[in-house]
């Protein structure tokens, strides 16, 4: 039996920052630091590039738009792009103060969301596009977003962590003076580097550097809190016999099954269920470290995205080192396997 | 002269010089210590050290050349010698080096044939066993086993001396003739000191258990005949394995033991030679070791401290296994981490305390933490790539503007040179002002939500957290982290940390005493405010306040208290104690709230929770640091502590001022509840009333106290002073009720002038007492009303007034009861001695003689007695229970004549209402006749049923029979409320069992008929004792009454909190009744803070506090049945919605929960184990077997 996975041909040339499936289609988005924005089609093994868009610095974000024809992208560049994926148009929404780390679109307001280590964030009412974005200052530099129906969690520097209520963001009265519904302190030591909401909209998993991933619940009430927890991976021990803790680089919630992946250092990714509290599999080990993760929007497939993560601070990337993989995940490979 | 020693010298220095069995010489000696004209004061520590330290280098420059010597041990003798006079203490101190010295030399000939026999050598060894050795019988055997000292009697002196010493006679015995035997020179001396020795021998205190084996262990004779077979005869072998020294018990043989082929090995009784490490080449014996060797195991051997981890802290894995010792140390110090000493180090690479394993983290901490000191500031790796690349220090801003300001749209790749110049500025930029989050939402005003929440962290799923959400508005929360670890030193973590008031466990005493005993610290009481404008104070000026919890006014839990993981977080407690210094130390208050713990004292409102050791000890110390607080909280503070955080350094402790001494903590009528929790059952009160039980032998027979077959009850009328009233009392005319002197307390009489039927005159003619507020039990008020009624209480049927007649049977009843109850306990002495029962004879009733049998309760003021009532007519004698008063009153036959004539006879609650027959009132004695029920009370039942050994229901009653009982119960208080009379006296013992036999024609259906029909009205209860009865007729509609008696735990919580009260009694006391029958324990209560009344709690004083009981229902119970009656019974004010007039009596709320019941009853409960029915004919069955016991 063949390992259900295949390799995208044709990957970049350079550390992949963000891989992101389309939401209906198999088509794929990945930002490279080769300055380069890839879209694949995976639905055939082996994928095929259909696109690459090149930027004027390095991408670090990307993603869909409204339809698949449309994708958003942040880089280096200090800019918040729009992209015509057939035309290959770019036009500059927004430019921030800093590198763009992250972009995210929510269809439900059609608002797109990007976070730069200026330490602000810029909402884009895209229904107004002529309207500047509306800046939301953070305290520390956002190193991740994530968005689920309602809300939206910035994982900052300093471990701390704002939770946004989207309709807040949304709406057109608050210009500026936008507060975040809670104000948290991520649950882990070290930094905060990945985080992802459930597509539940109960809470939100959250990794560090250190091997470790939290997962915690949106409702402030004593028994959801309670819930919370925070569990070590991405360990492995090294010939030397010391465990060595890698980061915690994605981390990409199940679309249908609520579990989750987690992508580390160690090129590993395994596949969790918060709620059981359990790991549902783990696979084999990727060549170097996983830097993105992403799941089809019908759950059917991963995405993983391989390259090195600087995380030793060495650069590391070689040929054959940066790969993206498409995993096909069996009937109820990522079901949670309820408590036991 | 020279010669003249100064012996004063060395008397000063006695203690210094070690003595020696050849004496010391005092010229040595006195030359050592002496002063000389240098050192007027004896030689100093360092010169001595010099010059020992020359003499010594000549020694041992002589030894080096020792094999040249013609005389080797001559140079050892020497140098011992010397070392012995230079070190008058030579085995104290170490720098002597005598013992090495001794071990070198000793080892040095012990191979040496020529020395064997050479004092000098043995006056070596004799030295080192005597200075060093620490198995000295060890060492002799080992000098025997190589044939040193043989032929010398100085050998065989000393190893018998040492073994007398250690009183092995036998053996020193045997030595002493071993010695003799092999001629030991000088024999003339040896045999001196034998004779010696055999006279002590002789004289000595025989010991049966002295060692019995031979002086010197042999070698196994096996082992012998392999190595020396014909060494049997050869004492004098040169092979140190030959057996020397005879074998055998008893110590009187001689050399013979070789020649056992098959001799059983006898193992000496103390050393073994193991002892001697393991034996190489079989050649045993060849080497005593030094003693450093001996102790090896127990010395740790140095090793340098690079890399090698300090343990601190209390390790979890228990205790290691027992180290074994390995004599090389093979795993020498590898310093894997020979990387440059990063800051990171420490982190980077952590043991992990649970499975030991190093871990060492991937990540390059240095480079992802930029800023030492700041841990805030963070590099993410595609910022650390992109500032490796160059990326980071492009200002794209500028290379923009710059491009338009060209126009040039085309895109240029890379002009770095461009760039360059403003990248420097650039950077500026993109450092943006990272402040604290803390300080900027503190900015915000709208901070009102403030979530800290404990958090464990080291990936401890599932251990409970914490979280306080002191209000959800929509505004923002900060939920904030406390990432240490548990084990961190600053929080004691308490299994009771749930901050409620209710875990009152002695622990939390303890911990809260402890609190109070501790030295000054920056501790914050973080009392939750209680009021919104406290509130948003704190949020304006202080940042950090993230103190939470509802307004409850619990104190929060600790965020950040638990530092300490590893060496790094001490860094970050520094960082964090400014922001968060609140926080960081407050933690041992998070049970302790001050706003619960420190009286009110702008009210006298008793708070439930108040009592803890803070209350009731005097005082409380705050340590409250912020006199800008002070002044903030002006008014506020002494009803919440709000606790200013501490303010750098500016420290004072501050006072909660405390009510004055004569304060009496309005707490003290309400259980303890960390005594309660001790001592729940049995309960004693001072005052025990008996009531009256036809029980007797259960009641009074036995002394068995199971449930303590009594009920606290109340005192009678007491007057009893009240520590503290209620607010509006002390405005009331009845302030009085404070002092111990209530007379002047007689309200003001309204005499109605009515002659009409007693019913209607009352209720047209209104109250008889219209004070708004009255003791109902009160003397006065009661003779007031009595006298007022219309018609007059002579009027009532039974009512026979004699004074001022006067009886004066009671002492004579009483002594008969006196002697039955000691004619019973005292053996079983027939009866005869007892007089003839007492009879009595009423003057308006004369028909009827009454003669006491028994006694069936005792109270402290009315006994009840058992009494046969005879008419003339023989057959028709009853019994009749009949309540002795004295002083008397009538009060009770005249509301028990109340009720009768309120209550029609055909009401279902009639038969449940005991009837009176006939009350005769003396001047000095009042005998009130009442129907007896011979079945007992519930009190009875509830006994009977824990002392049931075929009760499956572990000591209680069903649940159903209680059910039946309650719905009883209720069904009759409700009628008595219904007619506006209260009983006042509601428990266990005042409910008489009433399972009569129902009438013949009806039978008794199985099922369970609400409405009494089918002979389920024979079946019930009847309420006795109408003592303190209350008519509330006899009041304004709106009285409200007060307790002045103390109060205890029987009474209702309205009482306790000296809170007005009226139908509450009689509701507190059905609960009490219930939870008797359910739990088989007295009732408990606990209040519980309403949650949903937390906005009116700023205002209201207490009165929205709930109560709940302490127990919990069982699962299998109808707690939807009685959830809710408990509900009303102990908060009956909270429940008045629906209620006439929206007040109590909750008549319609409590027919409700009755009704339900009856339906269970009806329906499902009627069925269970057997039917109802069935349960009730047990019970029936069990009273009648207990009775003729």
């Amino acid at each position: 039996m063949s390992i259900p996975q295949f390799e995208l041909a044709n990957p970049p040339t350079d550390a992949i920052s963000a891989i992101q499936f389309a939401p209906t289609s198999l088509r794929l988005l990945v930002a490279s630091w080769d300055k380069h924005v890839y879209l694949y089609d995976t639905s055939s093994t082996g994928g095929q590039l259909l696109n690459k868009f090149e930027h004027r610095a390095p991408v670090l974000d990307v993603c869909f738009g409204e339809d698949e024809e449309e994708a958003y992208t942040a880089g280096l560049d200090w800019d918040v792009r729009c992209i015509n994926l057939t035309t290959g148009a770019q036009t500059v929404l927004s430019s921030h103060g800093a590198g763009v780390k992250s972009v995210l679109y929510d269809r439900q307001h059609n608002i797109l969301v990007s976070g730069s280590w200026d330490s602000t964030l810029h909402v884009h009412h895209l229904s107004k596009p002529s309207d500047p974005p509306v800046k939301i200052s953070l305290p520390n530099k956002p190193f991740s977003l994530s968005l689920t129906s309602t809300r939206l969690v910035v994982a900052m520097a300093s471990r701390a962590l704002h939770i946004y209520q989207l309709a807040d963001l949304a709406s057109e009265s608050a210009a500026s003076g936008i507060e975040p519904w809670q104000r948290r302190e991520s649950s882990l030591k070290f930094m905060t580097r990945a985080v992802a909401c459930m597509p539940n909209d109960e809470g939100y998993a959250s990794s560090s550097i250190e091997g470790r991933v939290a997962v915690e619940w949106f409702d402030p009430s004593t028994t959801s809190q309670s819930r919370k927890y925070a569990f070590k991976c991405h360990r492995q021990p090294s010939p030397e016999g010391v465990d060595v803790v890698y980061p915690v680089n994605a981390l990409a919630f199940h679309p249908v099954h609520g579990t989750f992946a987690s992508g580390g250092g160690d090129g590993f990714v395994a596949l969790w269920d918060g709620v059981a509290k359990r790991r549902i599999r783990q696979y084999q080990r990727y060549t170097t470290s996983v830097s993105a993760l992403s799941f089809s929007g019908n759950g059917k497939f991963l995405a993983v995205a391989v390259s090195p993560g600087f995380e030793d601070g060495r650069e590391g990337v070689g040929e054959g080192m940066v790969g993206i993989f498409i995993r096909e995940l069996g009937d109820g490979e990522a079901k949670g396997k309820g408590m036991k | 002269m020279e010669d003249l020693i100064n012996f004063d010298i060395i008397e000063t220095h006695k203690e210094n010089i070690q003595s020696l069995p050849g004496g010391r010489s005092a010229k040595a000696l006195a030359a050592t210590f002496a002063p000389t004209s240098l050192r007027p004061l004896g030689p100093t520590l360092g010169d001595t050290r010099n010059l020992n330290d020359a003499i010594r280098e000549e020694y041992e420059l002589e030894l080096i050349a020792i094999a040249d010597s013609d005389d080797p041990l001559d140079v050892y003798d020497r140098y011992v010698k010397w070392t012995l006079s230079a070190y008058p203490s030579a085995q104290a101190t170490p720098e002597s080096q005598l013992r090495p010295l001794l071990e070198r030399a000793t080892k040095a000939f012990h191979s040496a044939t020529h020395y064997k026999n050479d004092p000098r050598y043995l006056k070596l060894w004799l030295n080192y066993i005597r200075f060093f050795s620490d198995a000295p019988r060890e060492t002799f055997a080992y000098l025997a086993r190589h044939n040193i000292g043989e032929g010398l009697a100085l050998f065989y002196e000393e190893f018998a001396a040492w073994l007398e010493g250690a009183a092995r006679w036998t053996q020193a015995d045997e030595v002493y003739k071993l010695g003799i035997e092999r001629e030991a020179r000088p024999a003339e001396r040896l045999i001196r000191k034998f004779g010696e020795f055999q006279h002590r021998f002789e004289s000595r205190v025989q010991n049966a258990d002295e060692p019995s084996s031979p002086a010197l262990p042999t070698v196994r004779p096996a082992l012998v005949a392999k190595l020396d077979p014909f060494a049997v005869s050869t004492p004098r072998s040169s092979d140190p394995q030959a057996p020397r020294l005879p074998s055998g018990i008893g110590g009187s043989s001689t050399a013979r033991g070789g020649r056992q082929k098959l001799a059983i090995f006898s193992d000496a009784d103390g050393p073994a030679p193991d002892v001697n490490g393991p034996v190489e080449a079989a050649k045993g014996w060849d080497n005593i070791g030094t003693i450093a060797d001996r102790k090896k195991e127990n010395v740790m051997e140095a090793r340098p401290w690079t890399g090698e981890t300090l343990r601190a802290g209390k390790k979890t894995g228990g205790l290691p296994k027992m180290a074994i010792f390995k004599d090389e140390s093979s795993s020498q110090v590898t310093n894997t981490n020979e990387s440059k000493p990063s800051r990171y180090a420490d982190q980077q690479q952590v043991t992990n305390a649970r499975t030991g394993k190093i871990e060492r983290v991937f990540v390059n901490l240095e480079a992802v933490y930029p800023n030492d000191s700041d841990h805030s500031e963070e590099m993410s790796f595609e910022e650390l790539r992109a500032k490796s690349r160059g990326w980071l220090n492009r200002d794209w801003a500028a290379e923009s503007k710059q491009r338009i300001a060209e126009a040039s749209p085309a895109r240029e790749a890379e002009d770095q040179a461009s760039t360059v110049a403003s990248a420097e500025e650039a950077v500026g930029v993109l450092q943006p002002a990272r402040t604290n989050p803390d300080t900027r939402s503190s900015s915000n005003t709208q901070l009102e939500t403030t979530i800290a929440v404990d958090i464990g962290q080291e990936g401890r799923a599932g251990r409970p957290k914490k979280i306080k959400i002191r209000e959800v508005k929509g505004e923002t929360q900060t939920i904030l982290t406390n990432l240490e670890s548990p084990t961190g030193p600053k929080l004691r973590r308490k299994k009771s940390a749930e901050p409620t008031m209710t875990l009152h466990t002695k622990a939390a005493t303890e911990d809260i005493l402890d609190i109070f005993n501790q030295p000054l610290r920056n501790v914050d009481p973080m009392a939750g405010p209680e009021d919104s404008a406290g509130e948003s104070d704190y949020d304006d000026d202080d940042d950090d306040y993230t103190s939470a919890g509802e307004s409850t006014g619990t104190g929060r839990i600790s965020g950040t208290s638990e530092f300490g993981d590893t060496e790094t977080d001490v860094k970050s407690v520094a960082a964090l104690e400014d922001t968060n210094g609140a926080a960081a130390s407050v933690s041992p208050w998070s049970d302790f709230t001050a706003s619960k713990h420190v009286p009110k004292l702008d009210t006298y409102e008793s708070e439930e929770n108040a009592t803890n050791g803070a209350t009731t000890d005097g005082f409380v110390v705050l340590e409250d640091a912020n006199p800008i607080g002070d002044g903030r909280d002006e008014d506020i503070d002494l009803i919440t502590p709000i606790s200013p955080e501490p303010e750098n350094g500016s420290i004072r402790p501050r006072y909660v001022p405390i009510p004055p001494e004569d304060y009496e903590p309005p707490t003290r009528p309400y259980r303890d509840p960390s005594q309660v929790s001790q001592n729940r059952l049995p309960f004693m009160t001072p005052i025990v009333e008996k009531t009256e039980s036809s029980m007797g032998a259960l009641t009074i027979r036995e002394e068995k106290d199971y449930f303590s077959s009594k009920t606290p009850s109340r005192h009678q009328n007491k007057g009893h002073a009240t520590p503290q009233i209620d607010e509006e009392l002390l405005s009331s005319p009845f302030q009085e009720i404070v002092n111990e002197a209530p007379p002047p307390r007689v309200p003001k009489l309204k005499v109605a002038s009515s002659k009409t039927a007693l019913d209607s005159a009352q209720d047209a003619k209104g109250p008889i007492i219209r004070d708004a507020q009255c003791n109902p039990v009160d003397d006065s008020v009661r003779k007031c009303i009595l006298e007022s009624v219309k018609p007059p209480l002579s009027s009532f049927s039974g009512y026979y007034d004699y004074r001022p007649l006067s009886c004066n049977r009671a002492p004579e009843v009483r002594k008969f009861i006196k002697a039955l109850a000691k004619a019973k306990s005292g053996s079983d002495k027939t009866t005869t001695s007892i007089s003839m029962p007492p009879t009595l004879r009423f003057p308006q009733a004369s028909t009827k003689t009454y003669t006491v049998k028994r006694e069936l309760g005792k109270g402290a003021f009315a006994p009840v007695y058992l009494a046969e009532e005879d008419s003339s007519d023989p057959e028709n004698s009853t019994l009749v229970a009949m309540k002795c008063e004295h002083p008397p009153t009538s009060w009770e036959f005249y509301i028990m004549s109340l009720l009768q004539s309120r209550l029609p006879s055909s009401h279902r609650a009639s038969p449940s209402l005991l009837k009176p027959h006939s009350m005769h009132l003396f001047a000095d004695e009042g005998y009130l006749l009442e129907t007896y029920l011979d079945q007992g009370t519930l009190l009875d039942l509830v006994n009977l049923a824990k002392t049931d050994p075929s009760n499956s229901t572990n000591g209680t009653l069903e649940e159903s029979v209680a059910m039946f009982f309650t719905v009883e119960l209720l069904r009759t208080v409700e009628a008595m409320h219904s007619v506006g009379i209260l009983h006042g006296d509601l428990k266990a013992d005042n409910c008489l069992v009433r399972l009569s036999k129902p009438e013949e024609k009806e039978g008794w259906d199985p099922t369970y008929q609400p409405d009494g029909s089918a002979g389920w009205a024979s079946k019930g209860l009847c309420l006795i004792d109408f003592g303190r009865g209350i008519d509330m007729r006899a009041f304004k509609e709106d009285v409200q009454f007060v307790a002045d008696w103390k109060t205890g735990k029987q009474d209702c919580v309205e009482m306790r909190e000296m809170r007005p009260w009226t139908y509450q009694v009689d509701y507190w006391g059905i609960a009490g009744v219930i939870h008797s029958l359910l739990f088989g324990k007295y009732i408990e209560d606990v209040a519980v803070d309403d949650k949903d009344a937390n906005g009116e709690r700023g205002g209201g004083i207490g009165q929205k506090k709930k109560y709940k009981l302490r127990e919990g229902l069982k699962r299998y119970w109808q707690s939807e049945l009685w959830a809710p009656l408990f509900e009303i019974l102990l908060n009956p004010a909270a429940n008045v919605e629906g209620e006439v007039g929206g007040k109590v009596p909750c008549t319609k709320g409590l027919r409700r929960c009755r009704e339900g019941m009856e339906e269970w009853l009806a329906g499902e409960g009627g069925r269970r184990n057997g039917g109802l029915k069935a349960g009730l004919r047990r019970i029936e069955e069990r009273i009648r077997e207990k009775k003729t016991k």
